[in-house]
């Protein structure tokens, strides 16, 4: 595996981005042309990434440096001092400890699966998008963004450090930002796109401080050092000797404690977890596709894959219970809030909420190939049924309400088809991709010693199957509550090609990867290879698999079945029916408790300290004052000058009069 | 006669211009003046490249004079102008740039 | 006897009493004639300074161009018989005139210690050494010389030696006291306009030529100063 693949693989997309985003001005009357170049540059990533799977697969890893970005004369930690007595004598000690930046790849099984997620569900929604996006105004922009995202999302899996992991962190931000905000002209969108912006950036702040807790104990970012310094500390701690690491910080458990928590800070905001998930929902007001791609897809996974990646870290801190714990409530709380949403989207984007708690379960508990296992399949099937959800919408020219729908099996088939495919998939209906990898994550959760998490988890299941059918029965099902002025119609098959081919991974991905072997399967030996150090705790097997699987069945399938009962024939009402179903259709008031704890007081404080006090009286006064001595002195000055020239004449003779008697009998 | 006097006559006749450029108030008349005050400078630069044996004053005596031709044709058309505005050449009435 | 004392008064006389009498008249007229009678003066003292080119130079721009320009003016705006100075109060004067003395007080200093401790008295210095043949320090001074006006070593031996010493000579044959003479004669001959020229289209090319750039541009400046502008509609 070459270096040059994975750079076509990464600059790709950033070629598209550049085309559309500079020239969309030419392109915007050529809408196939820009779709067209968007889709291949994709297309192109996606056969790299292939390519890069196959000899991942065969077991070649790539940690290569492409370029130093910022490179100091190191000499912190290395692996030379850890071995031996000799120590680098510091050259020039500008800065202590190491200090290199460079732009590298690392490529392991992990990388390789997220590549594959990437490139091939951003294919597809890519292509998907050419139908959905026909006619809008902004279309080559949609486009632009599009391939900037998959741009800065391979970044952010293909980094090797964490620094340009970080790169691309926020360059998904951004990316997002721009998507949610999309059709600017709609406040709310422009306001969620915000919304989503704010939130992250505290995520964000976390990270930093994680990165610049990380760079204090260990004198790097990269991942390589990091993991093995942080290895060697492990079992030099087992025979009590102390260690000085680069940085010249006293290194402990608690550090690494605490730059782990951070870190997970980021992702928490990244991934939508409490308490920092309620920019997802709003940031459903994006194009459809958009909320397919990165808001269930890929870059709420980010949080997710970070997590995984510094799996060496959080199992060495054992701060993954947090993460846990943190993911299985937020599993429950949204489940909990979908059941009460109206809005087609907004189910969809608490279940996305909900899942991705399982993924922090499973990465939390140390399962981190069943984690990243449902990362994949939830990419498939979630990006299925937002794409599918975007397919009603088109029907129903942009319903989204589903007390508003009904009855529409018959008007839109194949639709129906496919989002009962990924509805069934995600509610663990026997031997589709879902059931095997939540069951894998609720396995492990017992296997591992947590019974607490694995009942909440069992409930989120049922809760899940639940509020998946009635949005199966609302939508497509019983008496057709449609306006009468609209007309469903199927999409075309620019739309719909794309939906069936995602069906067929949402359904048999997990038959095909797993099948009955649960630990010992192809998709664990593969991306085993990622998670090494704790090789020995992933290696147990796993024991009455059987049991668990029936247990999960049953849960999913009741959770489908009470469904039925009372959304086979669904009546909306108007008002909610007890308190607490109202409490879940406020979404828990959350956003009106974070507005008058947090954003109200800082508004107030900014304006009436910050803007009235410091503004007006300090700044305003030192600049006012400040002219103010300016005139008065000017005033005084200006009768200087007369405007008579003899005046200054005089001036200047007497001048020359001094100098030259300073020089001539002083000096 | 050494270079000593040639100086000294050089600094009086730059001083008379000084002083007529203090005192008068015709601006032909203070023009006059820093012609002679330009003179004086080259006679000053003449009397020095004879004592160094050196020809580059006498050349720079004839920059001076180029130079002070373009000024005298300048300032006497400004000179022109303003009296066509103010029918006046007194430098004490000229005072816009009063402060 | 010499005659340069006698002339150097004469003409530094009429120069300062020509200067006084500028910013005495009233009348602009006759300060304008007062006027040339000082570059008159002075253009004799540049003649005794031997700078034959400058004089003339003198003559020709100041007194003849530059001054029938000033007079030109004068008369276009009839400022001759009309006399703006208005007396000046005494004490402004006698302030402007105490300051003229303490200024030409300065000047005189410096006058007097004009050759004391300067280049030009080290260059008297160094001329002063007699006896014995040429010097070196002759030597370069003459290849210096050479140099500047752009003179062959054939050209001195032939049309200069033979002025300061037998006409057989050349100037490596010299001793040093005709070599300090010779050095003197070409010296004193650089005030000629072919000297002159030569310098001044050698050395001093680009100089030369960016005033001509000078006098383009105050050309210009001068008609877009005093041009008559369009009269304006009235509508």
């Amino acid at each position: 595996m070459s270096i040059n693949l994975i750079v076509l693989l990464l600059i790709s997309p950033l070629i598209g981005f550049l085309i559309n985003g500079l020239f969309g001005k030419w392109l915007r009357n050529a809408e196939k042309l820009s779709g067209g170049i968007a889709c291949f540059a994709v297309l192109i990533s996606l056969i790299c990434s292939v390519i890069v799977f196959t000899h991942v697969k065969d077991g070649v890893e790539l940690n290569q440096r492409l370029y130093d970005w910022i490179a100091f004369e190191s000499f912190g930690f290395s692996k030379a001092e850890l071995g031996s007595a000799e120590s680098p004598t510091p050259i020039f000690e500008w800065i202590t400890g190491n200090f290199a930046f460079n732009i590298g790849f690392h490529v392991d099984s992990l990388t390789a699966v997220m590549l594959l997620i990437i490139t091939g569900i951003g294919f597809l929604i890519h292509v998907y998008s050419i139908g959905y996006m026909h006619g809008d105004a902004g279309y080559t922009r949609y486009f632009a963004y599009l391939n900037l995202f998959v741009f800065a999302m391979l970044i952010l899996v293909l980094a090797d450090n964490y620094l340009m992991m970080f790169v691309g962190w926020e360059g998904v931000g951004l990316c997002s930002y721009l998507l949610i905000g999309f059709w600017y002209e709609k406040k709310s969108a422009t306001d969620a796109g915000k919304k989503a912006f704010i939130v992250n950036r505290i995520g964000d702040f976390g990270f930093l401080l994680g990165m610049f807790t990380l760079f204090a104990a260990f004198g790097t970012l990269d991942f390589i050092p990091i993991f093995e310094q942080a290895e060697f500390f492990e079992r030099a701690e087992s025979t009590g000797s102390n260690l000085v690491f680069g940085g010249n910080t006293q290194f402990g458990a608690s550090t690494l404690a605490v730059a782990t928590l951070l870190l997970f800070v980021g992702a928490v905001g990244k991934s939508a977890q409490i308490p920092l998930y309620v920019w997802l929902p709003d940031a459903m007001e994006g194009p459809t596709p958009v909320s397919a791609l990165i808001h269930a897809a890929t870059m709420v996974t980010a949080g997710v894959y970070m997590v995984a990646r510094s799996s060496v870290l959080f199992e060495i801190a054992g701060t993954g219970d947090v993460v846990a714990w943190i993911g299985v409530l937020t599993a429950v709380f949204a489940a909990i809030m979908a059941l009460a949403a109206n809005d087609i989207k907004r189910v969809l984007a608490y279940s996305t909420v909900s899942q991705l708690g399982y993924m922090f379960v499973g990465v939390g508990i140390g399962a981190y190939a069943s984690g990243i296992f449902h990362l994949m399949t939830h990419a498939f099937f979630k990006g299925l049924m937002f794409l599918t959800a975007g397919s009603v919408m088109h029907a129903l020219s942009n319903e989204l309400d589903m007390r508003k729908m009904g009855g529409l099996r018959s008007k839109l088939p194949i639709t129906h088809v496919t989002f009962l495919v990924g509805a069934l998939a995600i509610s663990g209906f026997p031997l589709l991709s879902g059931f095997w990898s939540k069951d894998e994550i609720l396995h492990s959760a017992w296997e591992k010693g947590h019974p607490i998490i694995y009942v909440i988890g069992l409930v989120t299941a049922f809760l899940t199957a639940f509020y998946m059918f009635r949005l199966i029965f609302g939508t497509f099902y019983g008496k057709s509550r449609v306006d009468a002025n609209v007309h469903p119609h199927e999409s075309p098959p620019v739309m719909w090609v794309p939906l069936a081919i995602l069906a067929i991974p949402s359904a048999l991905i997990g038959l095909a990867l797993l099948s009955w072997k649960g630990h010992d399967s192809a998709f664990h030996h593969f991306i085993g290879g990622a998670f090494v150090h704790h090789g020995e705790k992933a290696a147990h097997h796993a024991d009455n698999v059987l049991l668990f699987m029936a247990i999960s069945s049953i849960v999913g399938i009741a959770g489908i079945a009470l469904a039925w009962v009372k959304y086979r024939d669904w009546t909306p009402l108007d008002q909610p029916r007890s308190a607490i179903h109202k409490l879940a259709a406020e979404k828990f008031y959350v956003d009106e408790i974070y507005n008058a704890v947090i954003v109200q007081p800082i508004k107030n404080a900014s304006q009436f300290v910050l803007w009235r006090g410091v503004d007006v009286s300090i700044i305003d006064g030192i600049v006012n004052g400040v002219a103010f001595v300016v005139r008065t002195v000017g005033g005084s000055l200006r009768r200087f000058q007369t405007g008579v020239v003899q005046s200054y004449i005089v001036s200047m003779v007497i001048g020359i009069i001094i100098f030259l008697a300073y020089y001539l009998f002083i000096r | 006669m050494s270079l000593e006097w040639y100086l000294a006559l050089s600094a009086l006749l730059f001083t008379v211009g000084v002083i007529g450029v203090l005192i008068r108030r015709n601006a032909i008349i203070i023009f006059m003046c820093i012609e002679l005050m330009l003179n004086a400078a080259n006679l000053a630069f003449v009397a020095i490249s004879r004592e160094l044996g050196d020809p580059s004053g006498q050349v720079f005596v004839f920059f001076v004079m180029t130079v002070a031709a373009a000024e005298v044709a300048i300032g006497l058309a400004i000179i022109v102008s303003v009296f066509k505005h103010r029918e006046t050449v007194n430098v004490d009435e000229v005072d816009s740039l009063k402060g | 006897m010499n005659a340069e004392p006698i002339l150097f008064i004469a003409f530094g006389a009429l120069a300062l009493i020509g200067a006084v009498a500028v910013i005495g008249f009233k009348n602009p007229v006759y300060s304008a004639i007062a006027l040339i009678v000082t570059f008159f003066a002075q253009a004799g003292l540049f003649i005794l300074l031997g700078a034959h080119f400058v004089a003339a130079v003198q003559v020709i721009v100041y007194a003849g161009a530059i001054m029938v320009l000033f007079l030109f003016v004068i008369m276009l705006l009839n400022l001759g018989s009309v006399d703006v100075d208005r007396p000046k109060a005494g004490i402004a004067k006698g302030a402007a005139v105490i300051l003229g003395i303490v200024f030409a007080l300065e000047g005189v200093y410096i006058a007097v210690n004009a050759s004391k401790g300067t280049a030009v008295a080290r260059v008297k210095r160094e001329s002063a050494v007699g006896g014995g043949s040429i010097s070196a320090m002759q030597l370069k001074e003459l290849n210096k010389i050479q140099a500047t006006y752009q003179l062959t070593r054939d050209e001195i031996d032939t049309e200069y030696v033979p002025k300061v010493a037998a006409a057989d000579k050349t100037v490596e044959d010299l001793t040093a006291d005709e070599a300090r003479t010779l050095i003197q004669t070409l010296q004193g001959e650089m005030g000629k306009t072919e000297r002159i020229g030569t310098v001044l289209f050698s050395k001093f090319l680009l100089p030369f030529e960016v005033t001509s750039l000078i006098l383009l541009a105050a050309l210009i400046g001068v008609i877009a100063l005093v041009k008559r502008e369009e009269p304006k509609e009235v509508s």
